[in-house]
Formats: structure tokens, C-alpha cells, sequence
């Protein structure tokens, strides 16, 4: 081991002494610092991650979409799948209706999907609430359960539906007469605009209501979980006509995912100013510790060590601080992201807030997510903020006289 | 020799010629502030000269660049202050071996060394024990110790009883001088203590920035 590395564990750790308070305050802040940054972006990840599964939940991993409705929908499904990767696709109708429940009024989305192929893409049964996806046929809807609610509508009850290709019968003087649909399910997504208004029916009903004939207006293809919807976006636009265009969820999602990445990222570098205290306040004990040890700094280079040795020894006493403390934070933070759920049912029983949280949060469970990547951030830049606070203690060090520094008072 | 103060330059030694013999001891004694330290100090390659030259075994060390001078003064000269300047984060072997540690060279041998020189010094049941337990004149034994860590052909002694009550000075100057003889290392001693410089082979006199020999 070198002298300056061995000099600075020792002046951390001294042989038959307590931990130094300097030590202990050093990597308290550095560890605390990790621990946050560890809990919110672990926090973050998770509910990026919940909202990414939901967006490819309900719109598939890749979407393909014409300049008007696609007629050959059965051919590109058949192609689609021959792309490797591709495990399900199908074929989706989607407009806007006026909806009526007794003399309540609504506008909602309406979404036709294929039956026979939806559950390989959108896993519809697994959100439904109430009923069953084998309910429904061309005669009955589901709807999302804050629009039932805010209609006052449940399972077993009727709506009338009116479509915008009713317009054309009025201007042709021709009756209007709305289509009446049974309710025979309602479901819930966990995303306020797609439970508070959206309707689902079947493709059939879809193409009927918007005069579609045997078009659609899209396909939706799910991949396996480690194929790359972009590269297989990428593939299929090479294949596909011009006319149509396939989309990876990221592409259709780009504005949403931004303002995800731009949060998460501004609370990283907001979060990283405690590490960046931390760092000062590490500067400042070691400029403390190099004027208090000018004369051992001295005696170093009486007893040939040289200004790089002593630069050496103080950098390494940063470098050490962000190791250990990040090592201690990245503990620490895992520990409390493990036991997050337990300590939210602490606060909800103490508070009695659990159905607050509830209503208001739409959570008592915290999810959490780490990427890798996110992690990596979080030690590099950690290890290098404490590095970096060694700096100017270090370069005040290397430039004392040994002959001035052993004369110090 | 000048320090500067203020706008100008103070001179403190002028015309000095010290030679020490290989093997030899030697005492130098002054009034405070005549220069005994910075003599020290430029024989020890801390202070470059205004003019002339400092020579090291017949090799003048005025060109040699700072982290060279400091690895040959780490060989060639010990170094005993007068106060001890032990590292408190050490146990007394561990500053002992520092100066083995800061040439790179760190061994079974060297630790046997270290526990030779401290027995030697009378603290072989001390060595692992740090400085704030140990007395005065325990310290500047383990400094003694110290200096001769890397068989430097030189040792250079800072008023090493400066700090110490006359029994304990006594006795740190006698193993001062002991050691030093048994490895074979010129010993130049600056003191007050006219007892001391007595026990030494050599004697001179700093007065007037300029060195007279007594002996």
C-alpha cells in the first residue's frame, strides 16, 4: 500500500481510537445524501415503470397506423407477425360518441377491439372490475368505472350511443335514432383520462357505428419482453405501405415520456445538492485538518515524501469518504426503498390516512424501480463530488515548505 | 542565509562552512535566533542557500529537483525535532516505519527493523502503543528511532532535549549518541545544553552568522 493511501486511512481511521468526528459527519453526509437520491428516483423509477406498463398495456408495444382507415388489416397483422419478436397483434377502431344514461350526457372515446385476438395485446380481463370480457358482444359495452360512476350507471344497465356519422343521416333528413347497448362490464386502468372516459365495444360495433365496413383504424402489436419496439418499429416500416406507419409506444407517447424524463431528471440534480453540501462541508474539514496538521505535512517531506505523496494522501481522504459513504447511502437507501410499503402502512395507521392516501393518491403501495443506469449516476457522481472537495485541501497541502510547515505555530 | 521581512531581507547565516565527518559527532550551540535551525535545515536540503552549497556525501544537492531531493534526504539524512512531531494516528512501530513506508520499501525486513530500533531505544513493550500514551521522553526516543529507520549516513538533532526535564534529556541524548555510533551515523546536534554538547566528539559555536569550531 502507498504512504499517502496508507496515511489517509489511517488519519480516517486511526489505530486505537473511535471514529473521528470528522469522519463521521464526512460520510453521515455523503451516505445521507445517497440514501435520498436512492429512495426518490428508486420512487420515481417505480411509477414510470406502472405508467409505462400501462401504456403499453392499453396501446401495445408498437402501433401501426394508416393516413386514413386501413382496409388490408388481416394482411399486415400476417406480416407483422413474421417479424421476430412479434408474439400478438390486433386490430383496434377508435372514434369519439355522445352517450346517454337516462338524461345524463357524456362524451367519451370509444374503442372497438377484435375479440378473438385483444387479450394477446391488451390484457383487457385483467382490468376489468366488474364482468367479463366473455360478456360482451355486439349488442353490449364496458365502460371505465369513473364514467359509470359519474353516470351513475353499473353493470346490467343501458346506454344509448350517438356517433358522429349520425351527423350525415340528419343532413339527409333521415330519422336519428341512437343504438341502445347493455353495460356488461366496467374497468379501471389506474390512469384518470382513460378510466373517466373511454368506452369499449366490440371491432364489429366499432366499424358499424363509424361506417368503417371492414376497416380499421390501427393495429397493435405486442412484442416479447426483450425485443426493442423501436428496431421492430424500424423493421416494419420497411415492409409495411407506404400509407401506413408503425409506431414504437416511446413514439406514440414522446411528449408524456419527456416530461417523465425532464422530472425525474430535475430531481436528481435538486437531490444532489445535499451531496454537494456534503462535499463543502468535507472540503472544509480537511482545509481545517491541513492547518492543523501543517507540521506533520511538514515532517512528510522532512522524511522524503514528496508535494504529490501529501497531495495524494488528502485526495484519497475524499476518495475514500465518497466510497464508503456512498457504499453506506446505497445501503441505507435500499434498505428503506425494501421496506417503503411497511413504513407508508406505519404513517397511514398513525395518521389514519390510509383511505386518504387511497382516495386522494390513488396508492398504499409505493412501487419502485432502479435502473442500472440510474444507479451508476448516483455512485459516480457521488465518489467524484467528494473527490472533488479534496481538491483544494489537497493542492493547499502540496504546496507547503516542509522547512515553513515545521516552523508553523 | 536570508529571510525576508517585510521589504527587505534579514541575513542570519553568512559564510558558513560546516563540514561533518563520516562516523563523528557534532554539537552545535548558539544564543536563540543565531541560525542553529536553519543551519540544520539547509543541511538537511529544507532550505536552498542564498549562495554556495550544501553537499551530500561529496554531491552538491542544489540542482536536484524538489521530489528527488525529498527521496534522497529520505535515505541519506534522519531527522529528530524538538518536538518529537510523532503522527498521533500511529502507534509508535508504525511511526517508526514511515520513513520505510515513504521510500516505497515496506517488509517483513523492515518491520523487523522497527522492532529492533525501538527495543534498542528501550520500547520494545511500547510499540504498539500511540504517541498520546506515551511520555516525552518515550516520544523522542521513538523520533530517535525514527531517524535511523532507513540507515541514513546522517542524523540531524533539533535541540532533541529542548522539550524534556534533565533526567529524561540525560538519557534521550545517551541513546541519541549510542544508536548513532552502532549504525554508523554522523550526528550533528544543536542544543543549549552545554552538558550535552560535551558528550559529543565535535563542538562548534554559531555566533554572528558565522560558525566557529570548538573542538
Amino acid at each position: 500500500m502507498s504512504w499517502p493511501l496508507y496515511l489517509a486511512l489511517k488519519q480516517l481511521f486511526p489505530t486505537g481510537r473511535r471514529l473521528p468526528f470528522f469522519t463521521f459527519i464526512s460520510l453521515a453526509g455523503v451516505a445521507l445524501g445517497v440514501t435520498v437520491l436512492i429512495v426518490t428516483l428508486s420512487v420515481m423509477g417505480g411509477f414510470g415503470q406502472q405508467i409505462r406498463r400501462m401504456i403499453v398495456d392499453t396501446g401495445g408495444d408498437v402501433q401501426i397506423r394508416g393516413r386514413g382507415p386501413i382496409s388490408n388489416a388481416a394482411e399486415i397483422m400476417a406480416q407483422a407477425r413474421k417479424i421476430p419478436g412479434v408474439v400478438g397483434a390486433t386490430a383496434h377502431a377508435e372514434g369519439v360518441v355522445m352517450l346517454l344514461s337516462g338524461n345524463k350526457p357524456a362524451f367519451p372515446a370509444i374503442q372497438g377491439v377484435d375479440l378473438a385476438h385483444v387479450e394477446e395485446v391488451i390484457p383487457l380481463q385483467h382490468y376489468l372490475r366488474w364482468g367479463n370480457l366473455d360478456d360482451i358482444d355486439d349488442d353490449s359495452v364496458i365502460l371505465s368505472a369513473a364514467l359509470a360512476q359519474s353516470l351513475g350507471i353499473g353493470v346490467g344497465g343501458k346506454v344509448e350511443l350517438y356517433t358522429p356519422l349520425m351527423l350525415e343521416k340528419m343532413r339527409r333528413d333521415e330519422v336519428l335514432l341512437p343504438r341502445e347497448f347493455r353495460v356488461v362490464g366496467l374497468f379501471e386502468i389506474g390512469h384518470t383520462q382513460l378510466d373517466s372516459n373511454l368506452v369499449i365495444c366490440t371491432l364489429r360495433t366499432m366499424q358499424d357505428l363509424y361506417g368503417l365496413g371492414a376497416s380499421v383504424h390501427g393495429v397493435s402489436l405486442r412484442l416479447t419482453p426483450d425485443a426493442d419496439s423501436e428496431t421492430v418499429a424500424e423493421l416494419l416500416n420497411q415492409r409495411l405501405p407506404p400509407d401506413t406507419r408503425a409506431l414504437s409506444w416511446m413514439d406514440t407517447n414522446q411528449d408524456f415520456l419527456f416530461i417523465l424524463r425532464l422530472e425525474k431528471n430535475m430531481l436528481f440534480f435538486l437531490l444532489l445538492f445535499i451531496v454537494i453540501v456534503a462535499g463543502f462541508s468535507v472540503a472544509s474539514s480537511l482545509l481545517i485538518s491541513v492547518v492543523r496538521k501543517t507540521r506533520e505535512i511538514g515532517l512528510l517531506g522532512a522524511l522524503g515524501g514528496d508535494a504529490r505523496g501529501v497531495a495524494a494522501c488528502f485526495c484519497y481522504q475524499g476518495l475514500f469518504i465518497g466510497i464508503v459513504g456512498t457504499a453506506l447511502g446505497t445501503i441505507l437507501g435500499f434498505t428503506a426503498v425494501y421496506f417503503r410499503n411497511d413504513a407508508v402502512q406505519a404513517f397511514a395507521r398513525m395518521t389514519q390516512s390510509k383511505a386518504a392516501l387511497e382516495r386522494f393518491y390513488m396508492f398504499t403501495e409505493i412501487p419502485a424501480h432502479m435502473a442500472a443506469s440510474d444507479l451508476l449516476m448516483i455512485v459516480v457522481s457521488s465518489i467524484a463530488i467528494a473527490l472533488f472537495a479534496a481538491v483544494l485541501p489537497a493542492w493547499r497541502a502540496a504546496r507547503l515548505k516542509p522547512s515553513e510547515a515545521l516552523r508553523s505555530e | 542565509m536570508s529571510y525576508p521581512s517585510g521589504d527587505r531581507r534579514i541575513s542570519v547565516l553568512e559564510g558558513v562552512d560546516c563540514t561533518v565527518h563520516a562516523g563523528t559527532s557534532l554539537s552545535i550551540r548558539g544564543e536563540s535566533g543565531c541560525g542553529k535551525t536553519t543551519l540544520l535545515n539547509l543541511l538537511a536540503g529544507l532550505e536552498t542557500p542564498d549562495s554556495g552549497a550544501v553537499f551530500w556525501d561529496g554531491t552538491p544537492i542544489g540542482g536536484l529537483g524538489r521530489s528527488e531531493l525529498a527521496r534522497r534526504r529520505g535515505t541519506f539524512i534522519g531527522l529528530v525535532f524538538q518536538s518529537f512531531y510523532l503522527i498521533p494516528e500511529l502507534n509508535a512501530a508504525d511511526n517508526v516505519l514511515m520513513p520505510a513506508r515513504i521510500l516505497g520499501k515496506i517488509g517483513s525486513a523492515q518491520r523487523q527493523r522497527a522492532a529492533e530500533l525501538l527495543a534498542r531505544v528501550g520500547l520494545a513493550d511500547r510499540a504498539h502503543h500511540v504517541p498520546a500514551h506515551l511520555s516525552g521522553g518515550e516520544r523522542q526516543r521513538v523520533a530517535v528511532a525514527r531517524a535511523l529507520m532507513n540507515r541514513p549516513r546522517v542524523v540531524l538533532a533539533d535541540e532533541p532535549t529542548g522539550n524534556l526535564d534533565e533526567a529524561t534529556g540525560e538519557g534521550v541524548m545517551s541513546v541519541l549518541l549510542e544508536v548513532c555510533a552502532e549504525q554508523q551515523a554522523s550526528l550533528v546536534v544543536v542544543t543549549h545544553n552545554a552538558v550535552h554538547a560535551a558528550r559529543t566528539a565535535e563542538a562548534g559555536f554559531l555566533s554572528r552568522q558565522h560558525l566557529r569550531r570548538d573542538r
